[in-house]
């Protein structure tokens, strides 16, 4: 099976359907489609917004290893990975990660693969803003 | 150099021209960086990993003459 692979690293809001076109194929009988949104409130504080800056390049190029490296592991077809930069807004989407497969069982564990690999190596730097000000937050290595 | 994240905001810069021996380690040139900003110290620890262009490299890895090194902190994406 030949996979397709679509990275965006976008300052501009996600959308769903633009992932669901990006892997959907007649020989994959189905797509584990994980959505990341931005949650509030976060570690007790009502977060107005975040701002999410990244290396984007690099990000791009993190992205795109990510997704072939879920490729050679798993029996997948297609593999769409979106990440939001700029403002986002809790409730908005920050992260797409969406992969088809002939069966379901390769779908779900590469799409968690991605997701995973994302939030430890993807360059993407976290500003998350409340009433009382703002702060840097980080994902916890190893286990995100 | 370039920097990103917290480590742009704290230095106050994105990109830190900084004179090197040749086949610098990305190590010796972090100790060269808290050298010109004492500032950046407690934050330049292990957790912050090294890239050029954009793949990431090993903190032992020598520099090329005029390779621009990446510092990059703790990732929050996701």
């Amino acid at each position: 099976m030949m996979p397709s692979f679509q990275f965006v690293v976008t300052d501009a809001p996600l959308s769903l359907e633009a992932a669901s076109r990006a892997v959907a194929r007649e020989d994959c009988g189905g797509v584990a489609l994980f959505l990341g949104t931005v949650r509030s409130p976060n570690e007790g504080r009502a977060v107005e917004r975040i701002r999410y800056t990244a290396y984007r390049e690099m990000a791009e190029a993190e992205l795109a290893r990510i997704g072939r490296e879920a490729a050679k592991k798993w029996e997948i077809g297609n593999v769409y990975l979106a990440h939001r930069i700029g403002e986002v807004l809790p409730g908005e989407p920050s992260l797409i990660v969406a992969v088809s497969a002939p069966h379901r069982e390769a779908a779900f564990a590469a799409c968690r693969y991605a997701v995973e690999e994302l939030k430890r190596r993807a360059p993407v730097w976290k500003e998350e803003f409340a009433a009382d000000g703002k702060r840097w937050v980080e994902n916890p290595p190893g286990a995100p | 150099m370039r920097l990103f994240g917290p480590l742009a905001e704290a230095a106050g810069a994105v990109l830190l021209p900084l004179d090197l021996p040749l086949a610098a380690t990305a190590e010796a040139a972090v100790a060269a960086l808290v050298a010109r900003v004492p500032a950046l110290a407690p934050r330049l620890d292990a957790s912050v990993r090294f890239a050029v262009g954009v793949e990431y490299v090993p903190a032992d890895r020598p520099l090329a003459e005029g390779e621009t090194l990446c510092l990059l902190p703790p990732v929050g994406g996701g």
